[in-house]
């Protein structure tokens, strides 16, 4: 609550232009993928699979 | 203008002379300011110059290699200042960065053989205020551990059991109640001791240089840098802006920093023993590679 009030009120987030939601979104989905990444290995490694 | 889909080309991709300075259609007097000249028309492969032509609306000095076009106003394909595209570019990058270390952490948090605690998530759980208390109590136990007759491994010495009462005695020595967790101790609080210390640390280290430099900057801009104000008070406007999406993310960043690494929680067994396996925070979290 309190991160997206700064994002959009003090960083004009709420108002801006096309290019920096685009870099924002592209940024969002690295991200999503740099956590994703580590922790499925860590599931594949608790279950089990060969090699872990 | 686009033969697939009819859209207009931005207007200054080619404005080699100064009639394309005019707006399409163009208005009364063709010119939305009084156009300046600077050269002459058809300034193509000059002798000297690094580029192939010479617009006859540039200046001199705006040709230059050091000055970086449209720092003030905004590009047309961007809609933006450079300088504003260049800082969320930054921060952009700065989300990975600070990603790489989190999801780091994360990976070790789950990993932690009592993370998470039975309910998830709670108010409980983010129990700030008894953090700091215990950082004082594990600061006393290591301190003085030493001079109490503990082994730095945080194994009780032969002459104390885990209430930290005398083994011949019984009496109960100084620091008795911080002895209680003795069995279960961890390592000392250092980078070099566990993964999860060094992350914790690299992550918090990474955000303290992060406020050095944002507030060298902003002193700059109100002392020193304050001077264009009178000079250029558009492109020190810019600076502004810039250096506060800079500041404010810096805060950002602290918001998703700080509940994971300082909080702590406190809980006791049925026996009234600090149950310390139950320490969400980097002083017990510990990797399933880690045994100790």
């Amino acid at each position: 609550m309190k991160a997206g009030l700064v994002a959009a009120v003090f960083m004009h987030l709420i108002s801006e232009k096309k290019v920096i939601y685009a870099v924002l979104i592209l940024t969002a989905l690295f991200f999503a993928l740099l956590l994703a990444l580590p922790n499925l290995t860590t599931f594949e490694h608790h279950s089990g699979m060969p090699g872990t | 203008m686009s033969l697939r889909a009819g859209a207009r080309v931005a207007r200054t991709l080619a404005l080699h002379h100064s009639e394309w300075a005019a707006p399409s259609p163009p208005g009364h007097g063709n010119f939305l300011t009084e156009p300046v000249v600077y050269r002459e028309p058809y300034e193509y492969s000059v002798p000297g110059k690094t580029k192939d032509y010479s617009p006859q609306f540039q200046a001199e000095a705006e040709m230059s290699e050091t000055v970086i076009p449209y720092m003030v106003k905004p590009h047309p394909v961007t809609g933006l200042p450079n300088g504003k595209l260049g800082i969320w570019l930054f921060l952009a990058s700065e989300v990975m960065l600070f990603g790489a270390l989190f999801s780091s952490y994360v990976l070790i948090r789950i990993g932690a053989p009592h993370w998470p605690p039975e309910g998830g998530l709670s108010s409980e759980v983010l129990n700030v205020p008894l953090g700091p208390q215990h950082r004082g109590a594990d600061h006393q136990l290591h301190h003085h551990g030493p001079r109490l007759g503990l082994l730095q491994d945080g194994k009780p010495s032969p002459v104390q059991d885990v209430d930290g009462r005398d083994r011949v005695s019984g009496a109960r020595l100084p620091g008795g109640e911080v002895l209680r967790v003795l069995g279960q101790v961890p390592p000392r609080p250092l980078p070099q001791a566990r993964q999860l210390y060094a992350i914790y640390f690299l992550l918090t280290g990474l955000h303290g240089l992060h406020i050095v430099g944002g507030i060298i900057v902003n002193t700059f801009l109100l002392t020193w840098g304050s001077r264009m104000w009178k000079t250029d008070p558009e492109h020190f406007t810019n600076r502004v802006e810039n250096a506060g999406l800079y500041w404010h993310f810096v805060d950002l960043v602290w918001i998703f920093l700080f509940p994971p690494s300082i909080s702590s929680e406190v809980r006791m067994d049925a026996a009234g023993h600090e149950d310390v396996g139950k320490h969400m925070g980097p002083y017990y979290a510990c990797s399933w590679r880690c045994s100790a």
